[in-house]
């Protein structure tokens, strides 16, 4: 039979799972054994036919001890425990936020050997400075706790296990890792992990991991234990019984910029040809917030306070001639019913809107304090408010203030 | 030609129970004896290392066993066309070129022991009918038979190798 170690897809895996005997987990792929399974009884038994003369003989049977007549008896031993397995990182570094408790981290255990066993599970911070494919570990997660997470929902339930209990010959299981990652951390922050499995003995599906195992020392006629872990894991010694592998959380944070500007429109004197900040002036101010960071960011609100000397127009006037609508509130001139504007998009703010920019909610005045709720902020281009601001992209606020 | 002294010494015995006359008498007239041992590397106090052979201990998925079956003529008249039939033993898989056996034609079976023949020229069918060179793992059966005639009081050994699956 060919071994099969192959993971099924995780649904389809749970679905093998509460139908196996042995109530196993989900989230482990059910393959066929590796090897002749422990405890079974291998036989020799040579037949040898010769003549006398001319005369064939009755055909004797070999034994270990010597046989001269009749069928003979095989010569057995018997096949032992052989203890093999690995642990293997589930790849993918897990993305985490600083202050996240529970980040899940997964390895997947196999058993190599030819037996049920249960594995021992500790998960551990590695040292600061230890590289794991190219990431130096930078903090150490709090709370650390490997587990089969049967429900796969990411939290340790009641009932869920911290070591793998009856996991057969050749099949694999998914063990998860929490961590507590704590604040203060930035994109360059790692916190770099082992997941070690020992092997310990099977045979019984219980609330408590199996007995520690030993490698035997002399044969015995019974089934021994064998050490045949040869390719030690990352944090551990080959011919051991265990096997380890590391992983990697990674800090992601949205790194947020916020640019205010501010542009000369018209004055009453210019209109809009090289207007000077004189008294009755109007400037335009565009507030822009970017998310250069490495992960989404939730924006809430951003209050910007006019000085006392300024005169938000209500109308947001474009500065277009003549000279005489440069006033606040000027409705010839008005692009925006509101008074302000908004653009959203990726990379570089442009500085300009169109009409279709003016905003029809989100964006208020009260007093001299401007309030930009970006959950709310709304236009005729952007009909769906979001606060949600995604890595690489801006939102401009656009409006107008007349010089007192 | 190895001869461990629990044969000789077993010999000594069966030579003495032997001394009969009864010439057509098969039984007690060959001894059979089969025996599987694992290769072990011994390193000696000069650093050399030499290759020894045990019993079977630690015999786990991989591990590969040496069986050895010796036979020898404890009567008093030669024997002749002696033919030793081994059934690859459940589990085990047959080592490519492992077969041994001195003044012996040795031959395979792929079959069940149906058919024996030289090891290349056999051929297995597989499930959809086509034949196959049959490689060592389809190998069910060995079959040593002895060109010479064994006079008596000598001995002859044939064996093989194969790992545990």
């Amino acid at each position: 039979m060919k071994t099969n170690t192959t993971h099924k897809p995780t649904k389809l895996v749970a679905l093998m799972a509460g139908a196996a005997l042995f109530g196993m987990v989900a989230q482990s792929a059910l393959a066929a054994p590796i090897g002749t399974a422990s405890g079974t009884v291998i036989s020799n038994l040579a037949t040898l036919d010769y003549k006398v003369g001319t005369l064939a003989q009755t055909p004797i049977g070999s034994s270990a001890a010597g046989n001269t007549a009749g069928a003979g008896t095989a010569t057995p031993f018997t096949v032992d425990n052989k203890i093999n397995l690995s642990v293997v990182d589930a790849g993918a570094v897990t993305t985490v936020t600083p202050g996240q408790n529970g980040a899940v981290h997964t390895f997947t255990v196999t058993n190599l050997g030819n037996t049920v066993q249960d594995f021992a599970l500790v998960a551990a911070n590695l040292l600061t400075g230890t590289v794991v494919a190219g990431n130096a570990d930078t903090f150490d997660g709090t709370g650390l706790v490997a587990f089969i997470d049967t429900n796969s929902n990411g939290v340790l339930d009641v009932g869920e296990k911290t070591f793998i209990d009856e996991l057969p010959s050749g099949s694999s299981v998914v063990v998860t890792v929490l961590s507590n990652i704590p604040l203060g951390l930035t994109t360059i922050d790692f916190s770099n992990i082992s997941l070690l499995a020992t092997a310990r003995a099977g045979g019984a599906a219980g609330a408590a991991v199996g007995a520690a195992l030993v490698n035997a020392g002399a044969n015995t006629a019974g089934v021994d234990v064998v050490f045949a872990d040869t390719v030690p894991g990352t944090d551990d010694i080959a011919l051991n019984g265990d096997s380890s592998a590391r992983g990697t959380y990674d800090v992601v944070t949205a790194t947020l910029t916020v640019q205010k500007t501010v542009t000369p429109i018209c004055d009453p004197a210019d209109g809009n040809v090289n207007p000077k900040n004189i008294p009755g002036s109007a400037v335009r101010y565009a507030i822009t917030v970017s998310n250069s960071g490495t992960v989404a960011a939730s924006l809430t609100s951003l209050g910007d306070t006019l000085d006392a000397a300024l005169l938000m127009d209500p109308k947001l006037n474009s500065g277009a001639m003549p000279a005489t609508n440069c006033v606040s509130g000027n409705v010839a001139n008005s692009l925006s019913a509101s008074g302000f504007a908004a653009t959203f998009g990726t990379g570089v703010a442009p500085g300009t809107f169109v009409a279709a920019d003016a905003t029809t909610a989100g964006a208020s005045i009260a007093g001299q304090i401007i309030t930009i709720t970006y959950g709310s902020l709304t236009t005729a281009n952007h009909l769906v408010p979001s606060a949600t601001l995604a890595v690489g992209d801006y939102v401009t606020v656009f409006f107008n203030a007349f010089v007192q | 030609m190895r001869i461990s002294n629990l044969i000789l010494s077993t010999t000594l015995i069966a030579l003495l129970s032997s001394l009969s006359l009864n010439v057509l008498a098969a039984d007690g007239a060959i001894k059979v004896r089969s025996i599987a041992q694992i290769e072990v590397e011994v390193t000696a106090k000069d650093g050399s290392k030499t290759m020894e052979r045990k019993p079977v201990e630690k015999a786990v998925p991989g591990t590969e066993i040496i069986f050895t079956n010796s036979f020898e003529n404890i009567s008093t008249k030669a024997a002749s066309d002696i033919v030793i039939n081994n059934p690859i033993p459940n589990s085990t898989t047959y080592k490519a070129g492992s077969a041994f056996g001195q003044d012996c034609e040795i031959l395979f079976s792929a079959d069940g022991g149906k058919t024996f023949g030289v090891a290349e020229s056999l051929k297995i069918k597989a499930s959809d009918g086509a034949e196959h060179i049959a490689l060592p793992k389809d190998y069910t059966h060995i079959r040593w038979s002895y060109k010479k005639q064994l006079p008596a009081g000598n001995t002859g050994e044939v064996g093989f190798r194969a790992t545990i699956n």
